[in-house]
């Protein structure tokens, strides 16, 4: 008998894990000041700062980052597993639980920057979410010079891989309706010739 | 239908944890500073005038590296200021120009610009090259009208340059007075 395998959850769950890893490295959204003067590197896995070449990172941040590791990693994990045993009785269980979170994450991810910058824009400093922008510090700030500054930012592949990541999630909660009528096509002409033995004998 | 209910208890324990652990953990090492959860000690350092390994005791502003050198017959004025670079990164300057005006009664007496662009490591001491032109009938005006002792007193206004990428710019600037020769 052939195994039923999800092949949308395994590529979902092995991408989601690869988000992960390539995050610790690159981050998802990257924002410059200047010659690397301020800048500022975004993602769910390791947001971290640079202000005139001293890095820093923000313990809060910090922990926001450790949650979503982990769930991204058990979302990963557990899409794989479900992924080989898609049409156990908990097999449902497993899927509900590990498709949406990629997506979450790329969600509270996108709303974060947008509010974060749409804040900055308030306090007058317009951050480009992508791009570049000639950058202008409220002059109460800097005691009357006129300071601006080139400020370069933009989405890193990371970013685009974690959406890779949850629209296959999003294929494998879709195609586990196929894999389940597949197993049921398999199982159905096995027990009706069950039943027909039975009944015959 | 026991093996569900088990697996979905176990995701539903497995979620708390991840999302309650980090944030329990971090409130229990912060516990004594629970501001410092949000305000970083690099932050705390800006709030009181450091940036990165600058501060305003050790920011040294460019100062004049010798005296303005000027030619009375051409008229060609050569500023040089020393700057040290005080971060942990290199600086660039790009572009620097400024209209160079008489104190004395606010006479356009000619512009500076950077000579050629300069990177300075950090740390180190770089020096900015400033050349540019003056009025040599204005000067000699000056001199005639307003001083004695071969000094005209100048402030540089319109003051715009691009150092590390970050463009600036200053109204005006007194840089007291330059020496010409007679």
């Amino acid at each position: 008998m052939n195994r039923v395998i999800n092949w949308f959850g395994v590529a979902a769950g092995v991408t989601t894990l690869l988000v992960v890893a390539v995050s610790f490295f690159v981050p998802w959204w990257q924002l410059t000041v200047g010659e690397d003067l301020v800048q500022v590197n975004a993602s769910p896995v390791n947001t971290n700062f640079g202000l005139f070449g001293t890095p820093f990172t923000v313990p809060m941040i910090w922990a926001l980052n450790l949650i979503c590791i982990l769930t991204l990693v058990t979302s990963g994990v557990i899409m794989l597993l479900y992924s080989v045993v898609p049409t156990k009785p908990y097999s449902k269980e497993l899927l509900g639980f590990s498709y949406k979170k990629p997506l979450y994450v790329v969600v509270a991810f996108l709303v974060g920057l947008i509010a974060i910058t749409s804040i900055a824009g308030a306090l007058g400093l317009n951050l480009p979410l992508m791009g570049t922008a000639n950058v202008s510090l409220p002059t109460n700030f800097t005691l009357g010079a006129n300071i601006s500054a080139s400020v370069l930012a933009g989405f890193l592949f990371p970013f685009w891989l974690a959406i890779a990541s949850a629209a296959l999630c999003i294929g494998a909660r879709l195609y586990h309706r196929h894999v389940v009528a597949q197993k049921m096509d398999s199982v159905a002409p096995l027990e009706s010739h069950q039943n027909l033995a039975a009944s015959t004998s | 239908m026991f093996d569900m209910e088990k697996v979905k208890i176990a995701l539903t324990l497995l979620t708390i944890v991840i999302v309650v652990g980090p944030l329990a953990g971090m409130a229990l090492i912060y516990r004594d500073n629970l501001a410092g959860l949000v305000v970083p000690p690099e932050i705390t350092n800006i709030a009181n005038g450091q940036i990165g390994n600058v501060t305003a005791s050790n920011f040294v502003s460019p100062s004049l590296a010798g005296d303005p050198q000027y030619n009375p017959d051409t008229g060609a004025l050569n500023v040089a200021f020393n700057f040290t670079n005080p971060l942990t990164n290199q600086i660039s300057v790009d572009k620097f120009s400024a209209d160079i005006k008489s104190k004395d009664n606010n006479a356009l007496l000619g512009n500076i610009a950077l000579s050629e662009p300069i990177n300075i490591a950090p740390g180190k001491n770089g020096i900015i090259d400033v050349a540019g032109n003056l009025s040599p009938e204005l000067i000699n005006q000056i001199q005639t009208q307003y001083q004695d002792n071969g000094k005209v007193d100048i402030i540089i206004e319109n003051i715009n340059a691009e150092v590390a990428g970050v463009q600036f710019h200053l109204d005006s600037f007194d840089v007291g007075s330059i020496q010409l020769p007679r």
